[in-house]
């Protein structure tokens, strides 16, 4: 009698988990509770999770060491600045008054032990790095902020580098205008970065240690691209409505060149490349899908809205800010089998 | 018992697993409401403004039409309808109708011809940089001033480089005033502050322009906060009578007396040329906290470009000639259209001149285009 109740007892157990799993199974989670305003999207690293927030206090790097360590300020500052993790080491800059020195830092995630690296000219917005560089944007004020149309003395916008070696700092380019440019990815010594000016967006790439820029996309409108592997992936009018503006399409090529491939239209116009591996995803505000190298293979991966912003991947799992109540919370979603099981189980 | 005991450790560690993981989760995720709001909706086109019922417009005496350019920016030389402007900023007029224009994001000085030609009078090689020499291989960074001067040479403000520059009726580029000043580290001039003899003096950042009868000419030194005057070969600084400018751009000199828009503060200095300089303020650009980007002086009273509020207002010395509402324009909407002064639209307005049949050209900055409007016999 006590065996078969507690085979019975095993049953329903075993049903729990079932039936919490088909409950649980791509649903998300909520990762922290925001106490300022995200800076920057999330990174990930083996295990570790950082972002940056502005909180009353100052800036924090707030990190997540292991999948179910509670998040912590590792670091504040008056003002830190962009955000890039290489080999579990976080890069960032961070000033300490406003109008004071600024300086490259590096923070180990899992340690917490901390380094500065080489002084800056001004807070860095956003670092990519690469095996053997580490490029970042960095914006100066505008010099007349009361006169926009001032040209002369309007914000600059410039990309530096430094070597994971030796610190060197090494200007690279001054771009157009202020925050209309993202940086893509550092591959080898060539830096990719998009750039939008009169109503259009070039993706273009310069090596870094001097030359002509080379064009590598242009479109009209303000678009999205990044790096898959060695091809280039990027957000263009849409090729089958009849009002291109409406929808856009999603483009590839090869980093050496050759013609253009749509692999996906109809999408949102503000639809939002990301990347996980070398999987490409397609996020619309209330859909996300993930893409196949052609036609045809688009796959919609969840169609509710979770009202997020700020979305990123890593490794198979979508991290978003969403607005709970008053607060905004990161939380993060499967997207891959993998994905899923580890958000379900929470590592 | 061994056997008997282990389905209970497995119903009581998937419960606890369960459980646990759970708890591991600090707060239960409820379904989530989609939040739209008006901050985050994108793509949502619609005007930049409010809508043409509820918002002051111009005066339907006034007559804007395009003399060249169109909002699509370029570089481009041609026929009016043909010709690319990038952030005009400044213009001015000669005698024969000429107009020339201080096309900045294009580091060239440009000129619309009477017949409605556009044509690259320096610069223009659409990288910046300094160079004098014969016109075409010159080189500007980001011209944002520009006047006449009695020879019938051109005074340019180069701005990001700190310096005046002369463009003679030969074609050829020299250095008017300014010297050298420490480069940034990504390798610009800052400028400098610094009065004397002309090839000594120091500017940062001067960006609006006018020159005396005599040939004196006078330059609104944004990033110095001040009005400077070179005359003699020397370069001074015009006084100002209480307070202190914050940011001078558009200028204008008649008849001994200057006027100067400040874009920071949205007020005018107005006073003889040798100083000192008085605050004008007026209800009407306090009100729409403007952001003053030009002058001219008409008849009947001064007219104002307001970068913000994409209008042209007018003002006596007493008073507000249209108060809250534009002479041109729509107050708060950006656009390019033509026709009288309640359907025109500007974007941006910058730099301000009287043409010599008593027109005012435009630099429409934001519509990369020149405009130019027809006043009725007085502003009053």
């Amino acid at each position: 009698m006590l065996r078969r109740l507690l085979f019975l007892l095993a049953l329903v157990a075993l049903l729990a988990l079932f039936a919490y799993t088909f409950a649980r199974w791509g649903k998300p989670r909520p990762v922290a509770e925001l106490q300022g305003k995200l800076l920057a999207p999330p990174v990930g690293d083996r295990g570790a999770l950082a972002w940056l927030e502005r909180r009353p206090g100052g800036d924090c790097l707030v990190v997540r060491q292991r999948s179910r360590a509670a998040p912590r300020a590792l670091l504040t500052a008056a003002e830190l600045g962009g955000l890039a993790v290489v080999n579990g080491r976080a890069y960032l800059s961070r000033r300490d008054r406003e109008g004071g020195p600024t300086q490259m830092w590096s923070v180990q995630l899992h340690s917490g032990r901390q380094k500065a690296l080489v002084p800056i000219p001004s807070p860095a917005t956003q670092i990519v790095s690469g095996d053997e560089w580490i490029c970042w944007l960095a914006e100066r004020p505008a010099a007349l902020p009361a006169a926009p149309f001032v040209v002369a003395g309007g914000p600059v916008t410039a990309v530096w580098a430094m070597t994971h070696r030796n610190d060197r700092l090494h200007p690279v380019r001054l771009l157009s205008g202020s925050g209309e440019a993202e940086l893509l990815a550092v591959v080898s010594k060539d830096l990719y970065w998009a750039e939008y000016s009169g109503g259009t967006t070039r993706v273009r790439r310069q090596r870094i240690t001097g030359g002509e820029v080379e064009p590598l996309v242009s479109e009209p409108g303000r678009r999205g691209a990044l790096l898959l592997g060695n091809r280039l992936a990027w957000t263009a009018p849409s090729r089958e409505a009849a009002l291109p503006e409406q929808y856009c399409s999603v483009k590839t090529r090869s980093l050496s060149g050759g013609e253009a491939t749509s692999i996906a239209d109809w999408l949102a116009p503000d639809a939002v490349l990301l990347r996980s591996g070398r999987v490409l995803y397609a996020q619309e505000r209330d859909a996300l899908w993930q893409l196949g190298s052609r036609r045809g293979q688009q796959r919609l991966l969840y169609r509710a809205s979770l009202g997020g912003r700020v979305p990123t991947v890593i490794d198979g799992v979508e991290y978003l800010v969403q607005q709970h109540g008053r607060k905004a919370r990161l939380i993060r979603r499967g997207l891959t089998w993998g994905g899923k099981l580890r958000v379900l189980v929470g590592v | 018992m061994k056997r008997e005991a282990s389905p209970i450790v497995v119903a009581v560690g998937i419960l606890a697993l369960l459980v646990a993981i759970e708890i591991v989760y600090w707060q239960k995720l409820g379904p989530a409401k989609p939040r739209v709001t008006a901050a985050t909706r994108q793509g949502g086109g619609g005007s930049q403004g409010g809508s043409a019922s509820e918002t002051p417009s111009g005066d339907p005496r006034f007559v804007v039409v395009t003399l060249a350019g169109a909002p699509e920016a370029g570089h481009q030389d041609g026929t009016a309808g043909e010709a690319r402007f990038d952030g005009p900023a400044a213009v001015c007029a000669d005698r024969n109708g000429n107009v020339y224009v201080a096309d900045s994001r294009n580091h060239a000085v440009r000129r619309i011809s009477a017949l409605g030609l556009v044509s690259t009078v320096a610069g223009g090689t659409s990288r910046e940089g300094y160079a004098d020499g014969p016109a075409q291989g010159s080189r500007f960074s980001a011209p944002a001033g520009i006047a006449l001067l009695p020879d019938g040479s051109l005074l340019i403000a180069d701005t990001g480089n700190h310096r005046l520059r002369r463009v003679s009726s030969a074609g050829v580029v020299a250095a008017f005033a300014g010297s050298d000043t420490p480069k940034d580290e990504l390798g610009r001039p800052t400028g400098g502050y610094k009065d004397g003899p002309v090839m000594q003096a120091q500017f940062r950042y001067p960006v609006g322009l006018a020159a005396a009868g005599d040939g004196t000419v006078y330059v609104s030194d944004a990033g110095n906060h001040c009005v400077r005057r070179v005359a003699d070969g020397v370069v001074s600084t015009v006084a100002t009578a209480e307070g202190e400018m914050d940011t001078p751009t558009g200028l204008s000199w008649v008849g001994g007396i200057l006027h100067v828009t400040d874009a920071a503060t949205g007020c005018i200095w107005a006073g003889p040329a040798t100083g000192p300089l008085s605050r004008l303020e007026w209800d009407g650009l306090r009100k729409l906290s403007a952001v003053p980007s030009g002058v001219a002086v008409v008849r009947g009273g001064i007219l104002i470009a307001d970068a913000r509020s994409h209008g042209l207002y007018g003002f006596t010395y007493r008073s507000n000639l249209s108060p809250g509402s534009p002479l041109a324009g729509q107050q708060g909407t950006a656009g390019w259209a033509d026709g009288r002064g309640d359907e025109a639209r500007f974007s941006q307005p910058a730099g301000l001149c009287v043409g010599p049949e008593g027109s005012v050209y435009v630099a429409d900055f934001g519509n990369n285009c020149v405009r130019e409007v027809t006043l009725p016999g007085s502003l009053r």
